[in-house]
């Protein structure tokens, strides 16, 4: 049996979302057809619109655009962004996904605006550097939670923040990791647009989308047909949207947000007891505000490429900080932005748990993780 | 010397494998090791693939072609091939590993004026020291490769034999084994012919099935010399080209660009019969060229022995035995003596050869089927280094 304490990769498709999902596909058709089987596929597409908003706080008139996953959703919003704000210049963090950093290097790098980094303070942003950073901005790209660490930023005073120094910036959130797992507000908060994925949310991969507040205009990164109201071309992935519907059904269901993160808190103290006395510690300071299910931690003495495959070949999903599937070992550019040494980050796994399994199972993958450090601890003191 | 050993048809192990029976695979991407992880898994046991990040071909411009292993595409291969007959598959990185042991190494022996063989020190330091640390530390305390040469048991301990197909057989790069590592070792197509090799992944719809076998250096693309030279930390100095007498006849950029043996770019005309590399002598930069004949010797001295036989010489015993000294030699009948601990003379007891320093010299066993122990070659003649 597997456990998944990789989470934050993929959630893995819900129970709730297998059963059924098949019966529910047949008779759907092209949602934009006229005839029936399309208005059927309409239909439920549109109800999943209604489910996301629901799932950020965002309005009955705000725009859900569905896009292939949260990747996309981010290009759309700092590309579309981009070209349409008021002034040239991107603000965003290092700490940022690489579909987030990336799209903005490559904004930047083509001559459409100008780049502010807002610097760190351990694994936090430096709030006090954001009003100076923000005076006169065009565009904000920020996440909510990391995706590595789990570190959640004080959206509400940032918004607020950068609404002061630049009251035009259009302010974009990358919400993949926070939503279900921790209340977003997009209508209180104030923000332009917010990008989350289906398949961290226990729906298929291949759907995202990006909530953007009614009024707003941008152009499409993709042309083609009129679907989405013309903002993405291109006839919408139904399949994954009707899972991304019922696992936001299975989340309601579950007494919502406030229910999974609970189980979710439980399912991670659970593992920690299991892991015990290991000799792994946090790299996050326990003051530091993190989502429920995430936990990134320090193994000295133990590579976490190794203690990644040890613990698949006992069962466990684990990853580590670095990204490593094709074997090059760079350390994490989030943990060296949160001030490790490269050979700490080479030494930090993460750990994100699920809520649909029961503590019992994650204390004893606590347990096969401290049996694998110890195994590879001893190669190490020999 | 070599007794008979106890062969058993079955060539697994008979010792029982640890714990799940779980073994690394040590997978290039090539045919021969898919073969060995599908075997395995056949037999019950629990393969985990293995690829060896080796070398950064991006920053460093290495070979990427179909001809060499371990090049990022032959990972996607491996991957397949994993994925295909249900195994996991995990790359593991030991560029610094490699970077020491195997490329410092090769560039130091060139620019020494000597002859490296990478693949010798790669088998030795990086897959049966490093990748076997790394496996036994996630869990899989045996571990399996590819090549083409035979483990076997007896009363003495473990044999390292020739593979059973002579156009492949691997076991000169693999002398340098312990008792230990050949315990904990398996050789899964070393007792197949190729060609059931390549109709084993064939019938199971194998990637790897038609790729063409390895043949260069597989961190080297292009010349050798101009390898050295890019990565070596010696300037190329350039120096003489003298004939067996001292005299001079022409001028090179830098010793790293021959090898002893060597016949083609010595850029020399003018000799009544070809020339060839045959000694360097890198303090001088000095390459000694001559008739091919020069090359040739009757007995050598080996350095930095390993007995990898249970069945190897006393210090001070002198055995019969075949010796190989390049990949391809077909093996000479000598006698070798072993002088110390670290090594050894062979004496060829019929004609002469040519052998390269810093070659490995192998030795076989006297009906040419076990490998008794291997060196490298440090110097013709016999005499001892005082």
């Amino acid at each position: 049996m597997l456990t998944n304490c990789d989470a934050n990769a993929t959630f893995g498709v819900l129970p709730a979302v297998l059963e059924g999902v098949c019966e529910e596909l047949s008779g759907l058709g092209n949602p934009s057809s006229i005839h029936r089987a399309g208005q059927r596929a309409r239909a439920v597409i549109e109800e999943a619109r209604d489910a996301v908003r629901a799932v950020v706080g965002a309005g009955p008139r705000d725009l859900v655009i569905w896009t292939s996953g949260a990747t996309e959703a981010n290009n759309l919003a700092i590309r579309g962004f981009a070209r349409v704000a008021l002034r040239r210049s991107i603000l965003t963090s290092p700490f940022e996904h690489p579909a987030v950093l990336e799209t903005v290097r490559a904004v930047v790098g083509g001559g459409g605006a100008t780049l502010r980094m807002i610097p760190t303070q351990g694994h936090e942003l430096s709030l006090d550097a954001i009003s100076e950073l923000a005076d006169g901005v065009g565009v904000v790209s920020l996440m909510l939670a990391n995706n590595e660490t789990g570190v959640i930023s004080p959206m509400p005073s940032i918004v607020a923040t950068i609404r002061r120094a630049s009251p035009g910036a259009l302010i974009h959130v990358d919400a993949v990791q926070a939503v279900g797992r921790i209340p977003v507000s997009f209508s209180e908060w104030g923000v332009d647009a917010v990008s989350l994925s289906g398949h961290k949310l226990g729906a298929f991969s291949g759907v995202g989308a990006l909530v953007m507040r009614a009024g707003l205009m941008i152009e499409p990164e993709i042309t083609g047909g009129s679907q989405e109201e013309g903002l993405r071309a291109g006839t919408q992935p139904v399949p994954a949207i009707v899972s991304l519907l019922r696992a936001l059904s299975a989340l309601k269901e579950g007494g919502g947000v406030a229910g999974r993160a609970a189980r979710m808190a439980a399912n991670r103290a659970a593992f920690l007891r299991g892991l015990g006395e290991s000799g792994a510690a946090p790299t996050v300071s326990p003051e530091t505000p993190t989502l429920p299910n995430t936990i990134s931690l320090r193994v000295p003495g133990v590579a976490a490429d190794d203690l990644v495959v040890a613990a698949d070949i006992h069962g466990v999903l684990i990853s580590s900080g670095a990204a490593c599937s094709s074997g090059t070992q760079r350390p994490s550019p989030v943990l060296l932005a949160a001030g490790l040494s490269e050979h700490a980050a080479r030494e930090t796994i993460r750990v994100s748990v699920t809520d649909d399994a029961d503590s019992d199972q994650f204390y004893r993958a606590g347990k096969i993780i401290a049996a694998c450090i110890a195994r590879l601890s001893g190669k190490r003191a020999k | 010397m070599s007794e008979s050993t106890e062969a058993s048809a079955d060539m697994r192990r008979d010792v029982a494998p640890t714990s799940a029976g779980m073994i690394a695979v040590a997978m290039s991407g090539g045919v021969d090791s898919s073969v060995a992880a599908l075997l395995l898994k056949e037999q019950g046991f629990e393969p985990i693939g293995i690829s060896m990040q080796v070398w950064d071909y991006r920053n460093h411009g290495g070979s990427s072609s179909r001809a060499t292993c371990c090049a990022p595409n032959d990972f996607m291969d491996a991957r397949r091939v994993a994925a295909r007959i249900g195994v996991p598959y995990y790359v593991f990185n030991f560029e610094e590993v490699f970077r020491e042991e195997v490329i410092d190494r090769f560039v130091v022996t060139y620019e020494r004026g000597e002859t490296p063989n990478p693949c010798i020190d790669c088998n030795q330091r990086v897959k049966f020291r490093a990748l076997r640390e790394r496996a036994r530390a996630v869990g899989a305390p045996l571990v399996a490769t590819g090549h083409y040469a035979q483990i076997e048991r007896s009363s003495r301990g473990w044999h390292l034999l020739r593979g059973i197909d002579p156009e492949k057989d691997q076991s000169y790069f693999l002398y340098n084994l312990s008792q230990v590592d050949l315990s904990e070792t398996i050789f899964p197509v070393g007792a197949m012919q190729k060609t059931e090799v390549r109709e084993i992944a064939r019938r199971h719809g194998l990637v790897t099935a038609e790729k063409p076998d390895s043949q260069d250096i597989c961190f080297v693309s292009g010349a050798v010399s101009s390898f050295v030279a890019r990565i070596g930390r010696a300037q190329p100095q350039p120096g003489p080209i003298t004939n067996l007498s001292g005299d001079i006849l022409g001028h090179h950029e830098g010793v790293h660009h021959f090898t002893v043996g060597q016949r083609r770019g010595l850029q020399i005309g003018g000799e009544p019969e070809p020339l060839y590399v045959v000694r360097i002598d890198p303090e001088s930069r000095t390459v000694v060229v001559g008739p091919r004949q020069a090359l040739e010797t009757r007995a050598f001295h080996v350095a930095s022995a390993n007995w990898c036989s249970p069945t190897s010489p006393a210090v001070g015993e002198t055995i019969e035995g075949l010796v190989q000294v390049r990949h391809r030699h077909p093996g000479q009948k000598s006698r070798i003596t072993r002088v110390n601990h670290d090594e050894f003379i062979v004496e060829f007891t019929d004609g002469w050869t040519a052998v390269s320093p810093g070659q490995a010299a192998v030795v076989y066993s006297a009906d040419n089927r076990e490998v008794v122990g291997g060196g490298r070659i440090v110097r013709q003649g016999t005499e001892q280094r005082v």
